[in-house]
């Protein structure tokens, strides 16, 4: 079960994160116009 | 002389996609995610069986991504558009993510199953290979200083690299019984249940690389926008 759960947790973190990454370096760009 | 950039229609369409895109992967996660804890437990594997609602959607986003590279760079060749060599940037980056992904949720699986975290499989050596070609490619992307040569020279890497994604799909069959990773999945691979929750993981990482991929083009396409903005400036 321990491994099942880290599959879907490592995929949805990694994901989250990286779209969150991206998000917030849009905004910046936003920011400066 | 206006310091605005104007964004071309593939550009354009990236931007406008991408919120409703983002509404339709919010609706779809909570589905995926109930149809996972509802799927029926595997009679063999157990529940560490669920893995494959995970671990193949992430590597048809991975051979998107690259796939996305290679269009993207060969539509640059021809018609040396620079959104279309930002396109293959997009792709071969969201694709890592994915590839990346699906190594490490592959030997999960495999530690779950086959007692071991690895094997020099012919899939698992091939998908290794393709990985390092890609990380490949963003390296040589993020070190170079860009122009049209880093670009032509990047578009025909991102090419060839699209053609060991048959080879590491159809690895399996090639090298015949001396692979331990499963076979290719197939109509009838599934059990009964299975089929709803598979559909789901597919869909759903479909729609996460597209929202990811539209989110990526557009913030290359904001820092190649900048760059041009600033050396205006600067003249």
């Amino acid at each position: 079960m321990s491994y099942l759960i880290a599959s879907f947790a490592i995929t949805a973190v990694v994901l989250v994160g990286y779209g969150w990454s991206l998000l917030r370096e849009r905004r910046g760009f936003e920011a400066r116009d | 002389m206006s310091s605005e950039v104007e964004r071309t229609g593939l550009e354009q369409f990236a931007a406008r996609a991408r919120v409703p895109l983002g509404v339709v992967l919010a609706i779809l996660t909570a589905v995926y995610a109930w149809a996972v804890v509802q799927a029926p437990v595997d009679s063999v594997q157990g529940v560490i069986q669920k893995i494959l609602y995970v671990h193949p959607p992430l590597a048809y986003g991975a051979y998107l991504g690259f796939i996305f590279t290679g269009i993207g760079g060969a539509i640059y060749l021809w018609r040396e558009r620079e959104d279309w060599d930002r396109f293959a940037v997009a792709g071969a980056e969201v694709g890592i993510i994915f590839c990346t992904l699906m190594m490490i949720t592959g030997p999960i699986w495999a530690r779950g199953t086959w007692g071991k975290w690895w094997s020099w499989d012919p899939r698992l050596t091939v998908t290794l290979l393709l990985w390092f070609i890609y990380l490949a490619y963003a390296v040589l992307r993020s070190f170079s200083e860009g122009g049209a040569r880093t670009a032509r020279f990047a578009a025909v890497y991102g090419i060839i690299g699209v053609l060991l994604i048959p080879l590491n799909y159809y690895v399996i069959e090639i090298f015949e019984n001396r692979s331990i990773h499963p076979d290719n999945l197939e109509r009838s691979s599934l059990g009964d249940g299975m089929g709803f929750p598979f559909l789901m993981g597919n869909l759903t990482l479909f729609v996460a690389f597209c929202w990811l991929f539209l989110l990526r083009f557009e913030v290359e396409t904001l820092r190649a926008h900048a760059a041009i903005r600033a050396a205006r400036e600067n003249r």
